[in-house]
């Protein structure tokens, strides 16, 4: 991989995050509040339909985010640094 | 209520630093939840935002024990973390140390008298902790 970039558009961010939960058959909600935290929360889907909380994790929104601060997505999404980077790279 | 009291952390710790990639981090434990910034003032307002979002989350799910305890994920952050650990554990010893001789100080010899199996009667009293560790 070649070298990665230490911001990206948020936008792109924001597309590939709901991307990879469609994908796994996710749903992703976007909580805000005042200013600029914002919380990502993800849920499956049990046996009877319901959504279940998987997890979430909050982020600053503005023109870019920070690579680093884009990772806190990895473990609720369940992908990889790479994966996310590919994805984000693709669009 | 008791089980969501049980659930809550009992200690949280904010931290703002200057990273080794020259920006601003901003970081919370126990939740893994950090943010980079350009500047320090800026780092301060974003992880206390996002710490009081991310608190309103725990709320409104009953304070979910996979998201009230994570283990920090970024490595500098957690290096930090470490020695941030450090001071507050010390500074926090050093403060009930404090309080438990000024407590210890203003209290007299306390009585006592045991009548059931063991029939025993005397008094107890903390030493200054300059006098326990002498004797």
């Amino acid at each position: 991989m070649s070298s990665i970039p230490t911001k990206f558009k948020f936008k792109k961010y924001e597309k590939a995050i709901y991307k990879i939960a469609e994908n796994k058959s996710l749903i992703l909600n976007k909580e805000s509040k005042s200013g600029s935290g914002r919380r990502y929360e993800v849920f499956d889907v049990d046996k009877e339909n319901k959504p279940r909380l998987k997890g979430f994790w909050v982020i600053h929104e503005d023109k870019y985010i920070y690579t680093r601060d884009m990772y806190k997505c990895l473990d609720v999404l369940e992908i990889t640094k790479e994966q996310l980077i590919s994805i984000l790279e693709k669009i | 209520m008791k089980e969501i009291i049980e659930k809550t952390p009992k200690i949280i710790i904010e931290v703002v630093y200057k990273s080794k990639d020259k920006t601003w981090r901003g970081f919370c434990s126990p939740f893994d939840i950090s943010c980079t910034a350009n500047t320090k003032t800026e780092a301060v307002k974003k992880i206390g935002e996002l710490v009081e979002i991310y608190i309103d989350g725990l709320k409104k799910y009953a304070y979910p024990t996979n998201l009230t305890i994570k283990e920090l994920s970024d490595t500098e952050d957690r290096t930090i973390f470490n020695e941030v650990l450090k001071y507050v554990i010390g500074d926090i010893t050093s403060k009930m140390k404090n309080d438990f001789e000024k407590f210890q100080l203003e209290k007299e010899s306390s009585s006592f008298r045991l009548t059931n199996k063991v029939k025993a009667m005397g008094t107890y009293l903390f030493l200054p902790t300059e006098i326990a560790s002498f004797a």
